[in-house]
């Protein structure tokens, strides 16, 4: 099969802002107003071309249309201006399980949820032995799956989702379901999946997967596509958008001491020195944070903190025990931190701030950031390391592999 | 994609500019949905009588506990001339009850599936219309118990009871329009539910079911006779009676039900694609 399978054009998605589902009450108000409810553009300007057999990453903060993109490629919701047009079978992997009745038996819901798919009846007894071996849960095919435990559910739901033959599927954040074993087997089965031929989209905040399933990336912001093209490249336009993102709570503004310090700027550069939010395994990641001072500081230090995109803790590190030099109010200075990026491929926020030791702590005895007097932080900067192939976990310790007695033959 | 591919759909587009969805393209897709609507029904039917020890019972034990209770009631106080009135009663409101419960269970349908709406697409037609497969398989069971009761209480069985067969279709057929109706009301206005179990509740009394069309005059008439639950409750009281009567009012009901099919349709097609939005 080829040709495009999905093609988007100029298509906008507006919804009405109602803080709560419409009452009868509300509308007459609304009517007696003569007041429209507030609307937004969750996606406008969107243009799209996906061909049969591709597959297509979905990238883009919260908010940005990825979602809304989806409910229209699945036809839950029509465009407001545009055209639509998908082709084929359409299987939505959206929160899987989704339909299921605690009262019904796993076999029967496998019935149902099949014909929600698409499925007929017929369909779904010829498949149904595929979907249970898959799911691993036989011996419980005549349970209720209100007695499944939450993994059991996930997995029968991603097994009937992934076994009626889709042409187009479209997956949101499900390729976590179940335990490390079944993850890999969902993996496995969507790359089948692809082999058959199946254009796929995925929409993933997982860039991981997305970089495993998908060559072409789109990345959203704002309700627009800002770009598409290589997953690799796409990576790093998406951590441009998200670079200077309020990341939230940032971990390391407890205890501010206020007025003595401002942090203007916190920059990531790569090995070439110029700004990046994309490196390679093992390069030299230089975090630099300038900084214009209103009073006098004796011993400031810098405090570096990196975590994962999933929120663990990699590495922090702070030069307290060898501070810098004096600086003096109405400087402005710059300070840097050089890191080696032994990790593995994901997302990383790398977060600096400046401290000086807290009044009474004990020098060189830190044991939370609240010993520290924090005179400024910034918001998280993101970088994507691409890491060596094989490297998973929480650091890259360089292994290396060798013979130490043994020859063949022998 | 697999060779054994049976549906051949490869060459089919899913083209959606704007919310609107021509009708034909609409039924067409309710028609290809119809095991959804059936698997769905089954499912309700199944979990609601699930749990209870009795099961199945309750669905045509409640009409008749209700029968019974009303039959003794009014064979007291009204008096009305009708032979064999606890099977009139129980027949009517076998009939009345499988219409009430698929407009109060149909009207909440695509609110309640919210879940399920939200993430992949089906015509929403179909969530209503799986209540209404609900219905019919509790008016089916009803029918067979109201048969064995006129059978016990001796009431006059004949050819008659085939009129069973277009109340039964014209119950669930009023029901069915009702609610495709409603169900999309509701979505938009969630008042909508309250208003209907309130006159759900009147609508019994506005419906010749423990008294014959034939006590009541005047103006009140009228309302009965243009009541498009009317028809039904007559075919109903036909089968079991001695004396059909008129049947006028299944002709006003069917014209209700083209009516009625007729708005679903263009809600349907209006709102379909954009139920989701809002729910």
């Amino acid at each position: 099969m080829t040709g495009t399978a999905i093609s988007l054009t100029g298509v906008g998605k507006r919804y009405s802002r109602h803080a709560e589902p419409p009452s009868l009450a509300t509308s007459v108000v609304r009517l007696l107003r003569r007041r429209r409810p507030a609307s937004l553009w969750a996606v406008r300007g969107l243009e799209l071309q996906v061909d049969s057999g591709e597959s297509v990453g979905l990238i883009g903060r919260n908010g940005s249309g990825k979602t809304t993109t989806l409910q229209l490629l699945c036809g839950v919701t029509a465009p407001t201006e545009g055209e639509v047009r998908v082709r084929g079978r359409i299987a939505p992997l959206i929160s899987v399980g989704v339909g299921f009745h605690p009262e019904l038996t796993g076999r029967e819901n496998i019935a149902v949820n099949g014909a929600i798919l698409g499925m007929s009846r017929g369909e779904v007894a010829r498949r149904l032995d595929e979907i249970v071996d898959f799911s691993g849960i036989e011996p419980f095919l005549d349970t209720p799956t209100k007695f499944y435990s939450s993994g059991m559910t996930v997995r029968l739901g991603f097994s009937v989702a992934a076994h009626c033959s889709p042409e187009v599927l479209l997956v949101d954040e499900v390729l976590a379901v179940g335990d490390l074993p079944f993850q890999v087997k969902s993996f496995a089965r969507m790359e089948q999946l692809q082999a058959d031929g199946a254009t796929v989209v995925v929409v993933s905040h997982n860039l991981t997967a997305v970089q495993r399933l998908c060559r072409r990336t789109v990345v959203m912001d704002g309700g627009r596509p800002v770009f598409d093209g290589a997953t690799e490249d796409a990576i790093s336009a998406y951590h441009d958008v998200v670079a200077t993102a309020d990341q939230g709570d940032d971990p390391l503004a407890v205890r501010h001491e206020r007025d003595v310090l401002v942090v203007e700027d916190v920059v990531l550069l790569g090995p070439d020195g110029a700004g990046t939010a994309h490196v390679s395994a093992g390069d030299r990641l230089v975090a630099r944070v300038r900084a214009r001072v209103l009073r006098d500081v004796a011993a400031p230090f810098v405090v570096v903190r990196v975590d994962a995109a999933d929120g663990q803790h990699v590495y922090r590190e702070n030069n307290m025990l060898e501070p810098f030099p004096p600086v003096a109010a109405g400087s402005t200075v710059e300070w840097e931190v050089a890191l080696e990026t032994h990790l593995p491929t994901g997302s990383y926020a790398v977060r600096l701030a400046v401290a000086r030791a807290a009044a009474g702590a004990e020098a060189g005895r830190e044991k939370s950031l609240s010993d520290f007097g924090v005179l400024g932080s910034a918001p998280a900067r993101m970088v994507y390391v691409t890491g060596r192939p094989m490297v998973h976990g929480a650091a890259d310790l360089r292994g290396r592999f060798a013979v130490v007695d043994g020859t063949a033959g022998r | 994609m697999t060779a054994a591919e049976p549906t051949g759909a490869h060459d089919r587009w899913l083209v959606l500019r704007g919310a609107w969805t021509p009708p034909g393209e609409l039924l067409r897709a309710v028609a290809q949905h119809r095991q959804l609507a059936l698997a769905l029904g089954r499912k309700n039917f199944h979990v609601q009588y699930r749990r209870a020890a009795l099961g199945l019972a309750w669905a045509v034990g409640l009409p008749l506990a209700q029968a019974v209770v009303l039959a003794v009631v009014f064979s007291r106080i009204g008096r009305f001339d009708v032979p064999h009135y606890p099977v009139f009663v129980f027949s009517g409101l076998v009939a009345f009850s499988a219409v009430q419960g698929a407009v109060l269970s149909g009207t909440t349908a695509i609110v309640d599936n919210a879940g399920l709406s939200s993430k992949v697409y089906f015509p929403r037609a179909v969530l209503p219309l799986a209540q209404s497969v609900t219905t019919a398989y509790a008016l089916a069971a009803g029918v067979v118990v109201l048969v064995c009761a006129a059978l016990v209480s001796g009431a006059p069985l004949g050819p008659r009871l085939l009129l069973l067969v277009p109340g039964a279709l014209l119950a669930v057929a009023l029901g069915t329009a009702l609610s495709l109706v409603l169900s999309v009301a509701h979505v938009y206005l969630r008042d909508t539910k309250y208003v209907v179990q309130a006159v759900a509740f009147g609508w019994l009394w506005l419906t010749p079911v423990v008294y014959p069309l034939t006590a009541v005059d005047g103006a009140l008439r009228t309302v009965l006779l243009l009541n498009p639950a009317t028809g039904v409750v007559q075919l109903f009281h036909a089968a079991f009676a001695a004396d059909v009567g008129t049947l006028a009012g299944a002709w006003t009901t069917v014209a209700w039900v083209l009516a009625l099919g007729g708005l679903a349709v263009v809600l349907h097609a209006r709102y379909d694609r954009v139920l989701a939005d809002l729910l």
